[in-house]
């Protein structure tokens, strides 16, 4: 091993000796190391940008499937109700109709009550 | 609190070393109770002897908010009989500390700032047995509930005990209770975003087997500390703590009553503070992100801090717990529990079933592997091949092949020693990372230790297209191992501060100028060192040299990584590194066992400041093999630190994750 130089100390805490060029180029190499880890964070930053647009759209996309299957649920359901009930419908359809026939019977009698009860006096 | 009793004799019992959240806790549970007349007294070294004092186990009080409640008259305050309080949690034996006794546990009442759960059972039983339970956290209660302990909730809120003194906020990020592999990785995640700023970050205290450290110090800050730690910082990171985020509560309102922001994970409890409105909420790996975008926005930064303390200070206070505490202890001063309760049969199996594991966990721990018993020893005598190729009169000696032309004229306050083997590949990356340095007052020592790659011509081309460097460069013709080589470049190294770069690690630019600052704050200080990011082709794995100082917990293994800066008087008064090629690759470990041999010690940055390449074939490696040798030789050099110490395990981590 060399032998040992003299050691001699700055008074400046922190800083190099030597000439303003030296210090200059220290200067931009540490601005550009700096800029690297800036580089390196704004990457990392787009990635975690990415991912969460990326989870966004999966997101929507899974809520829209929700939905659409949520839908088609209903439709089963509907038809499903549609056809328990059919019988019940078909017996109210059938009550209806001949209330309405009745209805008519009445009507016709009522009337017919009416006009001889008047033809009499 | 009934008018007309007495108010009980408590005593607040804390394992000597044991966990920070409880002590809190507990420490803000006495003050309150203090305040409202009751008598405190609190026994730091775990229960009392229950033979000592009056028959009872309390021998002195040394509170020092201790009050006498004002109808207090003599020793017959509070019945004669006090009653503990206790965190079950709080490992009592393995911290050195007297656990309790059957008939001082039915007389207890038990705090959980978290579940009892963990790999103690211990903690179940201590819960199960006591004579009342009282927990923060709701599934605690549940769990407690399942178990038969009929637990009440206790309400968490701010306590003048837990004030601090602000005098600036210096500490930017704060990341409390990072426990495990996997949040490990997450915090090591965090450097290459909090590198500029200033930080306390701590480690796992041992995240391969979740065990307390039996002798080691308290890695969290504790009372005043951090209190002051709090008051002291911009922004918390919460939620990283291991399964269990329940403890998180806690801290969100003391960080909440200090000022300070807290940024947390998703889903943990913060008590008063609600996310977006006191607070910010992250996934676990933005969470630097995210402090690092408020401690951009000055005024949004105020704005969450002042809705924070608000939020707090209109929680109803701890005091509320307090007097429940004491409506428990009252009740149980009255009528102490007389027999256990059946679940603690059920227990007592548990702890049965722990001592088998544990037995059957030393059985598998003893005997070496002789298939890597032999692995090491081939790779060991490689290595001493190396070093017995003889070429030249001295081969061993290091000669300067280089010199920057502004290494004569430097005034180095700090030498970087930078030892090369191989690694032709990436010693560019860790020159660069010195280079790029703040601090100017620096010199670069390399000592080529006879590698047969392109290493040093790698390393000469850099050092001549930076001839502004003050730098050397050395080579020896023959292998003399890292030992000596980091011991010879502390000989001729010329700043009175050195530190020690493996030619496959990188530093931040703040690094040296703040480890520096460190040495030069605290003078009693040997070496400083800073939470190293452990990286695989630059994704974040593990976190290195992430707990404070404490020679005990060198029992352990080794926690301190080479890359560290050490006063260069201090190295060269032990002799520098050994040479010794049993203790390979643990050279780093010996350094530290010598310091604490001769009572020097280490000082902890708690910044990521530095980054390290993990890779499969490192020194470490080839030593972990079986370190059985090395372990009994190191105990045989350093008795007062190594004594008796068992072997510990080096597992390894699990798989590589995302993150």
């Amino acid at each position: 091993m060399a032998a040992d130089r003299p050691m001699p100390r700055s008074e400046r805490a922190g800083e190099a000796d030597g000439d303003p060029v030296r210090e200059a180029q220290r200067l931009a190499e540490v601005e550009r190391v700096r800029s690297e880890h800036l580089e390196a964070q704004i990457a990392l930053l787009e990635n975690r940008l990415a991912a969460t647009e990326r989870h966004g759209a999966g997101s929507g996309a899974l809520l829209a499937e929700r939905e659409r299957e949520l839908s088609r649920l209903r439709a089963d359901s509907e038809l499903v109700v549609a056809r328990a009930t059919a019988p019940l419908r078909a017996a109210e359809r059938a009550i209806r109709w001949l209330a309405s026939k009745l209805g008519r019977v009445g009507s016709l009698l009522g009337r017919r009550v009416v006009f001889r009860s008047r033809s009499r006096d | 609190m009934p008018a007309a009793t007495r108010p009980p004799r408590l005593v607040f019992v804390h394992a000597p070393r044991g966990i920070s959240d409880a002590g809190e806790l507990l420490r803000g549970l006495a003050f309150e109770a203090a305040e409202l007349g009751a008598e405190v007294s609190v026994a730091e070294d775990g229960f009392p002897a229950p033979t000592a004092g009056n028959g009872t186990g309390v021998v002195e009080s040394a509170a020092p908010w201790r009050r006498k409640s004002p109808n207090e008259s003599g020793d017959a305050a509070g019945g004669g009989h006090p009653i503990f309080v206790f965190s079950p949690r709080d490992s009592f034996s393995a911290g050195g500390g007297r656990a309790p006794s059957a008939s001082q546990l039915r007389r207890s009442v038990a705090v959980c700032e978290a579940e009892p759960v963990g790999p103690l059972d211990v903690a179940y039983l201590h819960a199960r047995r006591a004579g009342a339970a009282l927990a923060v956290d709701h599934g605690g209660i549940a769990l407690l509930r399942r178990h038969g302990v009929p637990a009440e909730h206790l309400p968490v809120g701010p306590s003048a005990a837990w004030q601090g003194e602000e005098v600036n906020r210096r500490i930017d990020v704060a990341c409390l209770a990072a426990r495990g592999f996997r949040n490990d990785r997450i915090v090591a995640s965090f450097g290459p975003v909090l590198w500029r700023r200033r930080c306390f970050m701590l480690g796992s205290p041992d995240p391969t087997t979740a065990l307390p450290a039996p002798t080691a110090a308290p890695r969290l800050p504790q009372g005043t500390e951090r209190a002051r730690l709090l008051a002291t910082t911009r922004v918390v990171v919460l939620g990283l703590g291991q399964d269990s985020h329940h403890a998180e509560e806690l801290r969100a309102v003391q960080a909440g009553q200090n000022g300070t922001v807290v940024v947390a994970a998703h889903g943990v409890p913060t008590g008063p503070l609600r996310p977006g409105e006191h607070m910010a909420v992250a996934e676990p790996r933005n969470l630097a992100l995210v402090a690092d975008a408020l401690l951009r926005d000055e005024q949004r930064l105020t704005e969450l801090a002042g809705a924070a303390s608000e939020a707090v200070g209109s929680a109803p206070g701890l005091v509320e717990a307090a007097k429940r505490l004491l409506d428990l202890a009252s009740g149980l001063s009255a009528a102490p529990r007389s027999r256990p309760r059946p679940s603690a049969l059920i227990a007592s199996g548990q702890a049965s079933l722990s001592a088998v594991r544990d037995g059957i966990r030393e059985r598998l721990r003893a005997p070496p592997n002789p298939r890597r018993v032999a692995q090491k020893r081939s790779a060991l005598e490689k290595i001493a091949d190396r070093r017995s190729a003889v070429n030249g009169s001295d081969p061993g000696a290091a000669v300067a092949v280089y010199e920057t032309p502004s290494y004569a004229d430097a005034a180095p306050r700090i030498s970087v020693c930078v030892p090369l083997y191989e690694h032709a590949d990436v010693i560019g990356r860790a020159l660069q990372s010195v280079a790029g340095s703040d601090r100017g007052d620096l010199e670069v020592l390399i000592v080529d230790d006879a590698s047969e790659g392109p290493a040093v011509e790698v390393a000469r081309e850099f050092l001549e297209a930076r001839p502004w460097l003050p730098a050397r460069l050395h080579r020896r013709e023959r292998n003399e191992g890292l030992g000596r080589g980091r011991t010879d470049m502390a000989r001729v190294a010329r700043g009175d501060l050195l530190f020690m770069l493996d030619a496959d690690n990188e530093v931040y630019p703040t690094a040296l100028g703040r480890l520096a600052d460190a040495l030069d704050d605290d003078p009693g200080a040997a070496f400083a060192y800073s939470v190293i990011e452990a990286h695989t082709d630059g994704r974040p794995r593990a976190l290195l040299s992430s707990l404070p100082w404490d020679p005990m917990r060198l029992r352990l293994g080794n926690y301190i990584d080479a890359m560290s800066m050490i006063r260069r008087d201090a190295l060269l008064g032990v002799g520098g590194y050994t040479g010794d090629i049993r203790l390979h690759g643990w050279e780093d470990f010996d350094l530290w066992c010598h310091f604490a041999e001769l009572g020097l010690r280490g000082l902890l940055v708690p910044e990521i400041l530095c980054r390290y390449t993990l890779s499969e074939g490192s020194m470490i490696s080839i030593t972990n093999l079986d370190s059985s040798e090395a372990w009994a030789l190191l105990a045989e050099l350093y008795p007062a630190v190594l004594g008796g110490a068992p072997m510990p395990i080096y597992p390894s981590p699990p798989p590589d994750e995302e993150l």
